[in-house]
């Protein structure tokens, strides 16, 4: 069995799901082989950090409660970016940085980041036609859209408290970009409930899902006026 | 009373300079290779480097502009449009500046459009709506807009560029390139690369460049065509799938269905062991064509 013949068996064999004699076989050669130890341990690591997940985030009750009121009341945060002096402006992004994004973005970054690691660790030199080693069954794709929602909802309320700072220009722009995201989703969606046992359309939603977090990251993070 | 009318008549024409447009020429000494950042809302920001050790700042700040900051010197030099606080009506202001070569240039702007040549460090831009050019070597580029277009032409520079609904065109790209927009075009043309990533959700992804030996290319979108241009003699992995675009192939084999329940299309074939190009599309077009 050579590195190849591992790659191919490595979800199985996370999973528990790989008969015994071929179990052996592959414990035979990671035993012998770094670099697909490491390549197991990257695996087992993230599949036990996603397990760890929660099905959906809330930012700590006192935190966002905080952050929340002060979005209501019009208080606002220092803001001293792009030479425009310092000011008062609407929460912004001191806000997401504080509450959002900490808790529910750098999940959802992490979870997207690490699966395409993951498909990276599948795609590796060596490893046949990946068609069926996108993503690893294992890995609850109801799980990370839990997230995603969270996050989402979230950030769409930072832009909501961004709208008065913000050019109404860049905001037709931004929401005209996250209609088309929607689109996006919407369709893919649809198409996995058509054909579930697709493999590749998992991977090209999280793509979007991740388009979207970066996009209302980046609103998050405009300048005042921008 | 007439004398006070003449005297507040005075006082007023007095004033109006500083409420105008203000000229700018001014320098300072600065590293060969230090640190420029610059920061300007509305107008534009035009860089040039030049062989001389030191900083020089023209042009003009628009109405109602504070003042300008250009501070610091050796390793670090600033140069910021300073507007006045609750500031709603300022008009653009129009910088040109040349630094040294060497320099490592940080740019942001608002609505200012950014152009920049003949700089050999590294350089990270940022504009909210104002367009991005880049002409020359510099040894890296980051460049991110929301609306605004951003054109690099880099000889044989790695980097990354990032829009949501601008077009992004890299040419003269090398080494290890990354691109994303919503739904910007995505076009990039270069040398050698080693990885390129390419992602947009609606826009049209076209990239013509030679792949390294183990490079690295992958493409994703949802709606827009993805049109790879390759040497016709690239050795490379392949594996292209969309769901219900077509895949056109130059190099050899038709794509194939995949499953039994959608429209699915995939194509896995070799050229070679070597490179690894991926292609994932959605609903769009995926075409592989040769040099």
């Amino acid at each position: 069995m050579n590195c190849r013949d591992v790659h191919e068996l490595l979800d199985d064999l996370v999973d528990g799901a790989l008969p015994e004699d071929r179990r052996r076989e592959v414990a035979r050669h990671l035993a012998g082989c770094a670099e697909c130890r490491t390549s197991e341990a990257q695996l087992r690591s993230l599949l036990a950090r996603v397990g760890a997940l929660p099905r959906t985030i809330a930012p700590p009750h006192d935190q966002w409660q905080g952050v929340m009121a002060r979005i209501m009341s019009g208080r606002g945060v220092e803001e001293n970016r792009a030479g425009r002096g310092s000011r008062w402006v609407p929460l912004g992004a001191a806000a997401a940085a504080a509450a959002v994004l900490i808790v529910a973005v750098s999940l959802v970054t992490a979870i997207l980041v690490g699966r395409e690691r993951v498909s990276r660790v599948a795609l590796a030199p060596g490893r046949p036609a990946p068609a069926s080693a996108v993503v690893p069954a294992s890995i609850e794709l109801a799980q990370v859209q839990a997230t995603y929602t969270a996050a989402r909802t979230q950030l769409l309320a930072v832009l909501e408290a961004r709208r008065g700072s913000l050019s109404p220009k860049t905001l037709e722009v931004v929401e005209q970009n996250l209609r088309i995201i929607d689109g996006a989703v919407a369709e893919m969606q649809a198409a996995m409930a058509r054909d579930p046992g697709n493999r590749e359309l998992p991977a090209l939603l999280l793509a979007v899902y991740k388009q979207e977090i970066d996009l209302l990251q980046s609103v998050a993070q405009l300048p005042a006026r921008g | 009373m007439r004398k006070l009318g003449c005297l507040a008549l005075a006082m007023a024409a007095a004033a109006l300079p500083a409420m105008g447009q203000q000229k700018v020429d001014q320098k300072r000494p600065a590293a060969r290779d230090g640190v420029v950042e610059i920061s300007n809302v509305a107008g534009s920001v035009s860089v040039t480097g030049w062989d001389r050790e030191e900083v020089a700042v023209t042009g003009t700040l628009g109405r109602g502009t504070e003042r300008l900051e250009f501070s610091g010197g050796g390793g670090k030099t600033i140069v910021k449009v300073v507007l006045p606080h609750n500031a709603h009506h300022v008009d653009g202001s129009d910088l040109e500046i040349h630094v040294p070569a060497g320099s490592q240039l940080e740019i942001e702007t608002v609505s200012a459009e950014i152009a920049v040549q003949k700089v050999s460090g590294k350089v990270r831009l940022e504009s909210v709506s104002g367009s991005i050019a880049v002409a020359g070597e510099p040894s890296r580029f980051d460049a991110k807009s929301v609306s605004g277009e951003i054109e690099i032409s880099a000889a044989n520079a790695p980097g990354r560029a990032k829009s949501v609904s601008g077009a992004v065109t890299l040419k003269g790209v090398a080494g290890a390139v990354e691109a994303s927009s919503v739904s910007g075009s995505l076009r990039v043309a270069g040398g050698e690369v080693t990885s390129v990533e390419l992602e947009t959700t609606s826009g049209k992804i076209s990239l013509d460049a030679a792949l390294g030996r183990d490079a690295r290319l992958e493409a994703k979108s949802v709606s827009g065509d993805v049109e790879i241009t390759l040497p016709a003699s690239v050795a490379a992995d392949f594996h292209v799938t969309t769901f219900s675009g077509d895949i056109s192939n130059a190099f050899g084999p038709a794509a194939r269905r995949t499953s039994e329940y959608g429209p699915g299309r995939e194509l896995s074939f070799s050229t070679g062991v070597a490179a690894r190009v991926m292609v994932k599309n959605f609903s769009g077009d995926v075409f592989l064509r040769k040099r």
